[in-house]
């Protein structure tokens, strides 16, 4: 098999930091721009994922050491040319971003400093190479001759919204893990003197009511997988060629049936779901509903590991 | 159903040339090759050649029910297909299509196109193993062993001195024969032609029209799927920029808009407070 377990974790790697990055973005710029310490979190997470990536690809080829001959040309047509350059875009910025965040955090508290407002715009750039991150693998793929792949028009919508859905994960353990203590009335103060390193001068304090609204906003997210992954088998089944169809047997009744029901189907998106909607119906302050908002986050997680692998191994049998 | 803005952009996008749609059709001048499967007699003989040629490793298995498959030291072999009680072959390599999905796809530039050949450039490939996704004939395969992709370079050493591939020049039958492409075209024809009086109403030429024409052609006496041949291949970049926009697109209808929705209470209330 071609593609392996290495690309399985790179579309996984760097689906998680564009999710990541996107949510806690559009969470910052939603909220008021009062999200930025859950920004910066959600960059140094990005740099420790997509770097770890580069890694894995660079291990991956069959010639490690012709990496550079990548970095010669930029192909359009070739996402595997558009990823790569994105990746290298993406480790740049969020390097960049660091820094100037690092800059801002010995200048104190002040906003509306030119610092500040220069982390303001490139966090926009950031967020177009999150978008980048997260669907260049589902292009990859589907910029094939395999059936799986690029016979199914719901691929790039399953991954790009797996990949949100991780992303929300990774900012709900973020949160569940950093909560410290829980502050009547006022939500749960997340703050640490390493933490506060990352996350600058302004403490991260997240009240109960946005808690309850990103698990209802990972609900959704999980009911769109759902409803895109029976889409996938019904028209693969009814519409499309025969060798769709094969394929698509292959992942719901062949060798990667086990991995995809158990795996993607119950333990990445139906457990979570059920978790997700008891404890969002629940006091999100208690140490336990915290729990069992991280155990649900790491099953969509890991479940959005498996939908890679299934799919990849699917993908290539037929 | 497309909005008129997914319209719009899709538009865009083909003026941009990003949705790969097969364009550079082969010229009646090209040389090319014509495979007539009902010449062809099964002696394995273009394998042999191919193997010396290209000093390929590997040992050959001349049963039809399990032949060779294409692999990085396999670069021609026979797809059988049992026609009553006798055998028939197509001899299956590399198509050297004119608009190629392994030369689009690939990310380095390894693969190019010389005169009527597609060629992997065995010192700058990196080994990503795209083009094997790609190529909608199953063609190229990743070496372990050298750490590149690997396929049939159509002899370009011996095309580039005048002479025809090693496989077209020892087929002992003529069922594989090199030259013009006009010329060819016209024997294919009249080939389907025979085979149609002689009782297969299916034969049919293939690789003329197919993604925008191949410079390997066939004269086929049934359809192509009964030879493994995709009926109507695609090149694996078509609608890429579609693929691109609809993938964006999704993430601004089920990734924004919900979280919007539930938020913007929430930033009117002045509900994120920062100590």
């Amino acid at each position: 098999m071609t593609w392996s377990i290495p690309v399985w974790l790179d579309l996984w790697l760097v689906g998680i930091a564009g999710g990541t990055y996107s949510t806690a973005f559009l969470l910052d710029h939603f909220g008021g721009r009062k999200n930025r310490p859950l920004l910066r979190l959600a960059t140094y997470v990005g740099i420790l994922l997509v770097t770890a990536d580069v890694f894995l690809l660079f291990v991956d080829l069959g010639n490690p050491l012709r990496f550079w001959h990548f970095l010669t040309q930029f192909k359009a047509l070739s996402p595997m040319s558009v990823g790569t350059w994105t990746l290298l875009a993406w480790v740049f910025f969020s390097v960049a971003m660091a820094i100037l965040w690092q800059v801002e955090n010995r200048s104190g508290k002040k906003a509306n400093t030119p610092l500040h407002r220069l982390a303001g715009s490139l966090s926009v750039v950031g967020l177009a190479l999150a978008v980048l991150l997260m669907v260049y693998g589902s292009v990859l793929l589907s910029v094939s001759s395999k059936a799986l792949w690029s016979g199914q028009v719901f691929l790039p919508a399953l991954f790009t919204v797996s990949d949100f859905s991780m992303g929300l994960a990774v900012i709900l353990i973020v949160i569940s893990v950093l909560d410290i203590k829980t502050t009547a009335g006022e939500g749960p103060a997340v703050s640490q003197q390493v933490i506060e390193w990352l996350t600058g001068p302004s403490k991260l304090v997240v009240r109960k009511r946005m808690v309850t609204r990103l698990i209802v906003a990972n609900v959704i997210t999980i009911v769109i997988q759902l409803a895109v992954l029976g889409g996938v088998v019904v028209r693969a089944t009814i519409l499309v060629k025969a060798s769709a169809s094969e394929a698509v047997t292959q992942l719901a009744a062949g060798s990667s049936a086990v991995p995809f029901w158990l795996g993607v189907v119950l333990m990445g998106l139906l457990v979570p779901l059920a978790l997700y909607i008891i404890n969002s119906r629940r006091n999100i302050g208690t140490e336990n509903v915290r729990r069992m908002v991280v155990v649900s986050s790491a099953c969509v997680i890991c479940g959005g590991l498996l939908l890679r692998a299934v799919i990849i191994v699917a993908g290539q049998l037929v | 159903m497309r909005t008129a803005a997914g319209a719009a952009g899709f538009t865009l996008l083909e003026l941009a040339g990003l949705n790969g749609s097969a364009s550079a059709a082969p010229a009646e001048s090209d040389l090319s090759m014509l495979v007539n499967v009902s010449r062809c007699s099964g002696c394995w003989k273009c394998y042999q050649a191919c193997r010396d040629q290209n000093h390929l490793r590997g040992t050959i298995s001349f049963d039809p029910e399990n032949p060779p498959e294409l692999s990085p030291d396999c670069w021609t072999t026979l797809f059988p297909a049992k026609r009553g009680k006798a055998w028939r072959f197509r001899k299956h390599a590399c198509l050297h299509c004119a608009d190629a999905s392994c030369q689009q796809v690939c990310p380095t530039g390894a693969i190019t196109r010389q005169g009527v050949a597609v060629v992997i450039d065995q010192k700058w490939c990196a080994g990503c193993g795209y083009c094997v996704q790609a190529c909608p004939f199953g063609v190229p395969h990743k070496d372990e062993i050298t750490g590149t992709a690997r396929k049939c370079d159509f002899c370009i050493s011996l095309i580039n001195r005048g002479e025809k591939p090693a496989c077209a020049s020892i087929c002992p039958t003529g069922a594989i024969q090199f030259g013009e492409r006009a010329d060819l075209t016209i024997a294919a024809m009249a080939e389907v032609r025979n085979l149609e009086d002689s009782g297969y109403p299916k034969a049919n030429l293939y690789g003329g029209n197919e993604l925008g024409g191949l410079h390997v052609i066939y004269a086929l006496d049934d359809a192509p799927s009964v030879y493994g041949l995709p009926e109507s291949p695609r090149l694996a970049t078509s609608n890429a920029g579609f693929k691109w926009l609809s993938s964006v697109v999704t993430f601004g209808i089920a990734c924004v808009l919900p979280l919007w929705l539930l938020l913007r209470r929430e930033a009117a209330a002045g509900g994120h407070n920062q100590k």
